[in-house]
């Protein structure tokens, strides 16, 4: 746990050109991605952003589609108890809600799967469930959700389909994955814009801003958060370096594909 | 370096290191004379605040003769009183930075006679005031350095030579 | 011979690993055969005065299954009649090996996720449970450890597996103390009495194995700088 105040935060960035914990305003937490951690599930992957933990798992289910020719594609994501003191378990409060509907915006604008391939028949296919647990929390759980959920989608695995019904131990050959998406979290306290926020420094901002973007530099996802303002400049300059990360976070999400469990 | 696990002996019910006494996992529980900080967490009109120092039950300061108003979400330092139950010698931690270390590694960020934290003051060039129930104020100075040293001193207490890594680590000037 | 091979009182691959989360107060993960379940420590803290008990410390005690956590369907995101009997067995298993008498008033939450399932999930639990007590720092009066014995094939066995679970006769969780006392005592099936004291004993047999486990995962951890990534272990 720590603690301190916005002006406490300000004048050591002013003096030192450093967050309290000792980072550069642009600069990310250290980043650790497995891939495939979860045999049960049919694609996974776990990421740490330095103390905030994510697992995902991916389950396939078959079945009747919410909308014709289109598999179903669900992002749920648990603020578990596990993760901190403030967190209960229940049903997701708003925080939680809103955190995984960012989360699946960005990767279905994105269209990282294909869910056209997904859907088997105009009105019955696949449904993607995508959950995620965050299991220990500081800060920032946005980029963290976007960094395992990418990893779980890339080693996805879709049963194949006999006799009307899930075949899970095996499964289809082809390739479902067809973009990536990488995300940016931005706090602002007082003028000084900041990436990755730790949960105190989440907690003095006047506005949190994630940013979401794709392998071609499309954006695919913003979510202002918070109750103070943004002026078009700041906004320039936190788009300016999400598109500039992209490159970066990506060869980690890739480059993480040969990791295998064990 | 052998671990000694609850009940592999007599009266043992912590998690101890083999030939150090002092339990190398324990929850705090305050004891009079004990330095402490904490949070003001709620007023009790005219009678007392209720400060929580991450124990199992909060401690209270009285109003009457506090020379001090306080709020909700203030850091205050204070002594246990006799009871137990209050705190005295009160005094508002204003700015700096509060931070949490395991209880039981207090004694190692202090160390005997106090020289440890002396040599974290130094090669961060800051203030600390360190609660027995395991929260840091660090007042003034480079804040994120003294925090690396102490979670250094946190990760390495169990280890040997631990003022000497320090010392290879942070001595040099900044 | 059992359909994986084991001998009758032979367990399956179990690792354990504590000190993984940053925020909880202690915590574990442990693997056995295919499950990977985490486990953190809250507390104590001062319990809220609906449910304080000034003389001891309360005990609160969550096991969720993660969705994917199964081989087969998707799981429900409410917890199940399951999961909450198995909250409760639990968390009466560990309020009798905590000095609760420590902590008057306190609150002490333990937080089981169950990320793979493959039977045995609350002994499992139990044990990282018992681990992450100890890495949090709560007073216990002694280790606990747990093993689901069962009978197949008309005979005990040591550490049903899920199959054996199904298809066998009979499936009996037991937890228990380093000393021999009886925390946790359940029984899905039909056994003579004979079985049940076969099944508790071979279960004893196993306490050094435990003990061991438990003492190696604490020794790793103070070997060297403390600092455990879950990214690595998992």
């Amino acid at each position: 746990m720590i603690h301190y105040s916005k002006e406490t935060f300000l004048e050591y960035y002013r003096n030192y050109t450093r967050r309290i914990d000792g980072r550069k305003a642009d600069q990310y937490r250290e980043i650790a991605i497995k891939h495939d951690v979860i045999k049960t599930a049919e694609g996974s992957a776990i990421a740490r952003l330095g103390d905030t933990l994510v697992v995902a798992g991916i389950k396939i289910e078959y079945g009747d589609l919410f909308e014709d020719n289109k598999g179903n594609f669900i992002v749920n994501i648990d603020l578990s108890p596990i993760a901190h003191e403030s967190f209960v378990s229940g049903p997701p409060d708003e925080r939680g809600i809103e955190l995984s509907r960012i989360v699946d915006r960005g990767f279905r604008s994105a269209e990282v799967l294909n869910l056209g391939k997904l859907a088997l028949e105009a009105k019955k296919g696949y449904t993607v469930f995508l959950d995620m647990y965050v299991i220990d929390y500081d800060g920032n759980a946005v980029d963290a959700s976007y960094l395992a959920g990418m990893a779980a989608l890339s080693n996805i695995r879709i049963p194949k389909i006999e006799n009307d019904k899930l075949n899970r131990n095996e499964f289809v050959q082809d390739n479902f994955l067809q973009n990536h998406v990488i995300s940016s979290t931005f706090a602002k306290i007082d003028d000084i814009i900041i990436l990755d926020p730790t949960h105190m420094e989440s907690e003095l901002a006047d506005v949190l801003v994630s940013i979401a973007v794709d392998r071609d530099d499309n954006i695919v996802g913003i979510q202002k958060m918070g109750n103070g303002g943004l002026n078009r400049d700041e906004l320039d300059e936190m788009i300016e370096i999400a598109l500039k990360n992209r490159p970066k976070i990506l060869n980690r999400i890739l480059g993480e594909k040969d990791v295998k469990d064990k | 370096m052998r671990v000694i696990l609850p009940g592999d002996m007599e009266n043992i019910y912590n998690l101890h290191l083999e030939g150090i006494d002092a339990a190398i996992e324990t929850v705090y529980i305050p004891k009079p004379r004990d330095v402490v900080i904490g949070k003001i967490i709620a007023e009790k009109k005219n009678v007392a605040y209720i400060v929580d120092i991450s124990s199992f039950y909060a401690m209270s300061i009285m109003i009457r003769g506090l020379e001090m108003r306080l709020n909700i979400g203030d850091y205050v330092m204070g002594v246990v009183s006799q009871t137990g139950e209050t705190l005295e010698n009160v005094r508002l931690l204003r700015n700096g930075v509060i931070y949490r270390v395991p209880e039981s590694k207090v004694g190692r960020i202090v160390g005997s006679k106090g020289e440890m934290l002396k040599l974290i003051e130094k090669l961060s060039n800051s203030k600390l005031e360190v609660g027995r129930n395991g929260i840091i104020w660090i007042g003034r100075g480079d804040f994120s350095r003294a925090i690396d040293i102490i979670n250094t001193i946190v990760k390495r207490a169990h280890i040997r030579g631990l003022t000497d890594y320090i010392m290879k680590n942070f001595g040099d000037a900044k | 011979m059992r359909s994986d091979g084991r001998q009758k009182d032979e367990l399956r691959n179990i690792k354990l690993e504590v000190g993984i989360l940053r925020n909880a107060k202690g915590s574990a993960y442990i693997e056995w055969g295919m499950n990977k379940i985490l486990v953190g420590v809250y507390g104590p803290e001062e319990a809220p005065p609906a449910i304080e008990n000034l003389e001891r410390a309360i005990i609160k005690v969550e096991y969720r299954m993660a969705t994917f956590c199964s081989l087969e369907e998707h799981g429900k995101y409410v917890p199940n009649r399951r999961a909450v009997e198995i909250s409760k067995v639990l968390r009466e298993a560990l309020s009798n090996l905590i000095l609760v008498d420590r902590y008057p008033g306190g609150l002490i939450e333990v937080q089981i996720l169950v990320l793979q399932a493959e039977g045995g999930t609350r002994v499992a639990s139990f044990v990282a449970a018992v681990a992450a007590l100890i890495d949090a720092g709560i007073a216990l009066r002694d280790i606990g450890y747990g093993i689901s014995a069962g009978k197949v094939n008309n005979e005990i066995v040591l550490d049903l597996s899920k199959e054996e679970d199904n298809l066998g006769q009979g499936d009996i969780p037991i937890c228990i103390t380093r000393k021999g006392d009886i925390l946790l005592l359940q029984l899905d099936g039909k056994i003579s009495y004979e079985e049940l004291q076969s099944a508790i004993e071979m279960v004893r047999s196993k306490r050094e194995f435990f003990e061991n486990l438990i003492r190696d995962a604490f020794t790793r951890r103070y070997s060297k700088e403390l600092s455990n990534d879950l990214v690595r272990h998992i």
